[in-house]
């Protein structure tokens, strides 16, 4: 850990974690940190486990063993709701919005609980000011939003009312270059507050150059666990000693030819829990 | 006008009530994600015991509501939260019905275990005398029941919209009932939020309860579940979704019934009939013209794929080896059966065991509807009574043959059947359920009384010459070989279904309808296919059972029958031909061994309370208990006699996995990405 801060209790914790779901296991003792006020980045290919770790570190998926930390806190087995109540937010994957609320009820609930009721105007001014977006559409439900404007929706909520703690789930997935900007500038602001950032992403190159480390995970485990700038050259090494090619663009991070043959082909069910 | 004042103001009452279960299952459904059949039942037990610590112990009237519906309703509501749907949360629709239904037959049958079945007369009021009329409106009298009623109902919904409106608990609720885990990644305590909204609606339904029940001379369970009906179609008018709409429609429908009863001839059918009938017509009016309903059950949580994934079924992991014991044992027990039946048995269960052949035969469609078609049919018993009145007016009135009779009537069954499957064509799960029940009570109150049984509900006896074949005396050997027969070639035609390519159709649907549509299989159609399927055999199934009993009358073929009929399949498997079997089997030694247990213990109800338990654990084990616990000790067995265990074989995916000795990583799984815009 060379990260700064790395001295001070870590804002997140992970010590030797593994999970499943139901008897399809997912992580294998997975041990890593994101350091107080730090910027971690969870990289890994398709089906890595990534999304896993984010549920994992806010209880909606029960580790099957390991501790779970939040500043300094044992959150291990906490209820959801605790976890959030101590200060950490998750903005999952995919929709991450109530469908058939509408776009102000959706903030509503979320800062009526963080901010208690005298804040929820102010809070809900704030967030049409920075995302004009949601100001026009406040009594639109919130399944007819974009992607990209449920994502936003996702993200105002944090934004306004800042956590101690972020998981971003590919936050930035299916989103238009500019509104990735306004996204990643975002998340920076809340950092520079104080809100410490563990961003799940596919898009390495973006969340790399705001990351001060990264962890790289592979088949359910931690490949990589160091400083974002040397990430991409550590796991290209790593590959590159077994063998593998990496698929065009990502280096090293999309699917790799020969996944099978690295899971050692032991020939288990490709299982798929998604609809 | 004075008529139609005279008689829309008495529907008034009842309409409140309407509103009040109505909007109390609505607030159900949008607090927990829970369409709670058994709302009825509750609304029952605090009636019940309202009027019981009333007349029999002597309690004042408001001691004994505070005790009833204070305390008792949200008391009700809570212990489902606890102990059976917060374990239910995450799992699908059907598993969440089953549990409804298991209660709403279970309870009252507990209630008559615990207080023996005699009914309780004269229900006292909660606030005002109901034999005083307290005032006119527009020259009709309106008693004390009436205005407690109305005052009751606008107190209420007043109370109950200003909490929702102003207070943050009605917009975590409808967030809860979406995604509890968004929910609560929002900081919510989603658990408490639902418990909430369980402890209201339990009372709600007491206060129904209460309310209610002196507009009734006699508390009857039967008027509770023509209650629901009624609020089901109010609900239904609501899509689930608005309080105000849905008490706006229980009312109008009270008014609506009354005005209309008015205006009829005194002595129709439709007159006697509309209480009972119109709820029916205008719950398929809002099935059919409502679209929001067809998407209730679309809408789903964006966290789902955190659940685990169905495991596999257990039956497909048996071992070839044991596959064939299995068979040899069932060749080996047939033959016994068939022997024992026409040597040694005594005549009782002789008669016990032709009972369950009929049995089984019928719960072979519940086998085909819901097992293999997946969808919930309440209205088997009602199919049933279709074929066997038929077979009935067709002897009497032109001497058909009995058997001959019965095959047209299942064919008239199935066609039945197939009305259902069009009107309900875009309706899955909730929707489909509705439909069906409200059916079955329709033919219970309507047209089995009124039009099939040749006259004002009277049974028509089977007389013996009608069958032929020398099945003179219907329990004796010659049924026997009749039904064993029927039996025999109706599994025959079930597994050549099952096994044949719309058994794989079905299979594919069940899995997933998206993945279905996209091999080219027409949904509609294989949806009507199996409701004709499934109303043939239990058309079948429905004669055999009048020859058996000797007898057509309206009283053998009730929606409450289709209702225990569905708990005792789905305890025992509903999946499986052998499920069917055990099922029809194990319903009528049951009752016949309960013969034996003194009558104060509750007698028949108790098998009802067996087996809606049993029902009870239908989301843990949706192959079915028994089902389960033999598959259980089948692979014990396995394991035992041939050394070979299924989770090593590679059959039961990562049970015993993980990663063995430094190897790497063998099942990672990660969830791909819902949908997102």
């Amino acid at each position: 850990m060379t990260a700064p801060g790395a001295e001070a209790v870590p804002a997140f914790r992970m010590d030797h974690v593994s999970a499943a779901y139901g008897p399809y296991r997912a992580l294998f003792d997975v041990t890593f940190s994101v350091p107080a006020s730090g910027i971690t980045a969870l990289i890994g290919s398709n089906g890595a486990g990534k999304s896993t770790v984010a549920r994992v570190a806010t209880g909606l998926l029960a580790s099957s063993e390991g501790s779970i930390h939040l500043d300094g806190t044992d959150v291990t087995g906490l209820a959801t709701y605790k976890i959030a109540r101590l200060g950490c937010s998750h903005v999952p994957e995919g929709r991450g919005v109530f469908a058939d609320l509408t776009v102000e009820e959706n903030l509503r609930i979320l800062f009526r609980q963080r901010l208690g009721r005298r804040q929820v105007p102010d809070a809900l001014e704030r967030a049409y000011e920075n995302f004009p977006i949601l100001g026009s559409r406040r009594r639109q439900h919130g399944g007819t939003l974009s992607g990209g404007e449920q994502r936003i929706l996702s993200l105002a909520k944090v934004l306004v009312a800042p956590p101690r703690l972020l998981v971003a789930d590919e936050i930035s997935l299916g989103l238009a270059p500019i509104m990735m900007d306004a996204i990643y500038d975002g998340l920076r602001k809340i950092n520079d507050a104080g809100t410490a950032l563990l961003l799940v992403e596919q898009q390495v190159d973006r969340v790399l150059d705001i990351a001060s480390t990264a962890v790289v995970l592979e088949h359910g485990t931690v490949a990589y666990d160091g400083p974002a700038a040397s990430a991409l050259s550590a796991v290209e090494a790593v590959l590159a000693s077994r063998g593998e090619r990496a698929v065009a663009g990502v280096p090293g991070l999309g699917r790799t030819v020969g996944d099978d043959a690295a899971a050692g082909g032991t020939g288990a069910p490709d299982a798929d829990t998604s609809e | 006008m004075q008529h139609f004042l005279g008689f829309a103001i008495p529907g008034v009452p009842f309409g409140c009530t309407y509103a009040i279960v109505a909007v109390g299952l609505v607030l159900t459904y949008q607090a927990t994600g829970v369409f709670n059949f058994a709302y009825g039942a509750q609304a029952y037990v605090s009636a019940y015991l309202f009027t019981r610590l009333v007349q029999n112990n002597h309690f004042p009237v408001w001691l004994a509501f505070v005790l009833s519906v204070v305390v008792l309703g949200p008391v009700i509501g809570l212990a489902f939260d606890r102990f059976l749907f917060r374990k239910i949360a995450t799992t699908n629709t059907t598993a969440k019905l089953v549990t409804g239904i298991s209660l709403f037959v279970g309870i009252p049958a507990v209630l008559s275990v615990i207080f023996g079945s005699a009914n309780q007369y004269s229900p006292p009021s909660i606030l005002f005398d109901p034999g005083t009329v307290y005032l006119h409106v527009d020259g009709t009298p309106v008693n004390g029941s009436a205005v407690t009623a109305v005052l009751a109902t606008v107190a209420i919904l007043v109370a109950l919209g200003l909490v929702l409106r102003f207070s943050n608990l009605g917009l975590q609720m409808r967030g809860a009932v979406e995604s509890r885990r968004l929910t609560e990644l929002d900081g919510v305590n989603a658990g408490r939020v639902v418990a909430v909204a369980w402890a209201i609606s339990g009372f709600l339904a007491g206060l129904a309860g209460v309310l209610l029940a002196p507009t009734y001379g006699e508390l009857q369970f039967n008027d509770y579940a023509a209650l629901m009906v009624a609020a089901f179609a109010a609900a239904a008018w609501a899509v689930l979704r608005s309080l105000s709409i849905a008490a706006l429609a229980g009312v109008l429908m009270g008014v609506a019934t009354t005005t209309l009863q008015g205006y009829l001839p005194v002595n129709s059918v439709w007159s006697s009939a509309i209480f009972t009938s119109f709820p029916f017509i205008v719950l398929v009016a809002a099935l059919l013209f409502v679209p929001g309903l067809r998407r209730l059950d679309r809408t789903k949580d964006p966290l789902s794929s955190v659940d685990p994934p169905t495991p596999p079924s257990v039956s497909s992991l048996r071992a070839p080896q044991m596959d064939r014991v299995i068979r040899i044992l069932w060749y080996v027990l047939l033959g016994g059966f068939v022997v024992s039946m026409l040597t040694w048995l005594p005549t009782t269960w002789e008669n016990v065991f032709n009972a369950g052949l009929v049995f089984s035969t019928l719960f072979l469609s519940i086998t085909l509807i819901t097992g293999m078609g997946g969808q919930l049919s309440l209205a088997q018993a009602t199919l049933a009574g279709v074929a066997a009145f038929t077979a009935a007016q067709l002897a009497t009135h032109f001497g058909f043959n009995f058997l001959v009779g019965g095959l047209i009537g299942a064919v008239v069954a199935s066609a039945v059947a197939v009305i259902l499957a069009l009107a309900s064509v875009r309706l899955r799960g909730l929707g489909l359920s509705l439909l069906t029940i409200a059916a079955a009570l329709f033919f219970d109150n309507t047209v089995f009384p009124q039009a099939l049984s040749g006259g004002h509900g009277q049974s028509i006896s089977v007389l013996p010459t009608w069958v032929g074949l020398g099945v003179t005396n219907p329990d004796g050997h010659a049924f026997f070989v009749l039904a064993m027969v029927v039996l025999l070639i109706c599994i025959a035609g079930v597994q050549l279904v099952r096994r044949g390519t719309t058994g794989r159709f079905l299979g594919a649907i069940r899995g997933s309808e998206t993945g279905a549509t996209g091999l080219g299989i027409n949904l509609t159609w294989q949806h009507v296919l199996i409701f004709a399927l499934s109303g043939l055999v239990a058309g079948i199934g429905g004669t055999m059972g009048a020859i058996q009993q000797g007898q057509v009358s309206p009283g053998l073929f009730n929606y409450q029958l289709s209702l225990v009929f569905v708990v005792v399949v789905v305890t025992t498997g509903a999946g499986t031909v052998e499920g069917a079997l055990q099922a029809g089997f194990g319903f009528v030694v049951l009752q016949q061994l309960l013969t034996y247990v003194p009558a104060r213990f509750g007698g028949n109800s108790l098998v009802v309370v067996f087996f809606a338990f049993g029902a009870l654990t239908y989301a843990a084990h949706p192959e079915g208990i028994v089902e389960f616990q033999k598959r259980r000790w089948t692979l014990r067995f396995e394991r035992l006699i041939f050394h070979t265990d299924p989770a090593t074989a590679g059959r039961i995916p990562g049970v015993s996995g993980g990663p063995t000795g430094g190897a790497p990583p063998v099942a990672v799984v990660e969830p791909a990405v819902g949908d997102h815009g």
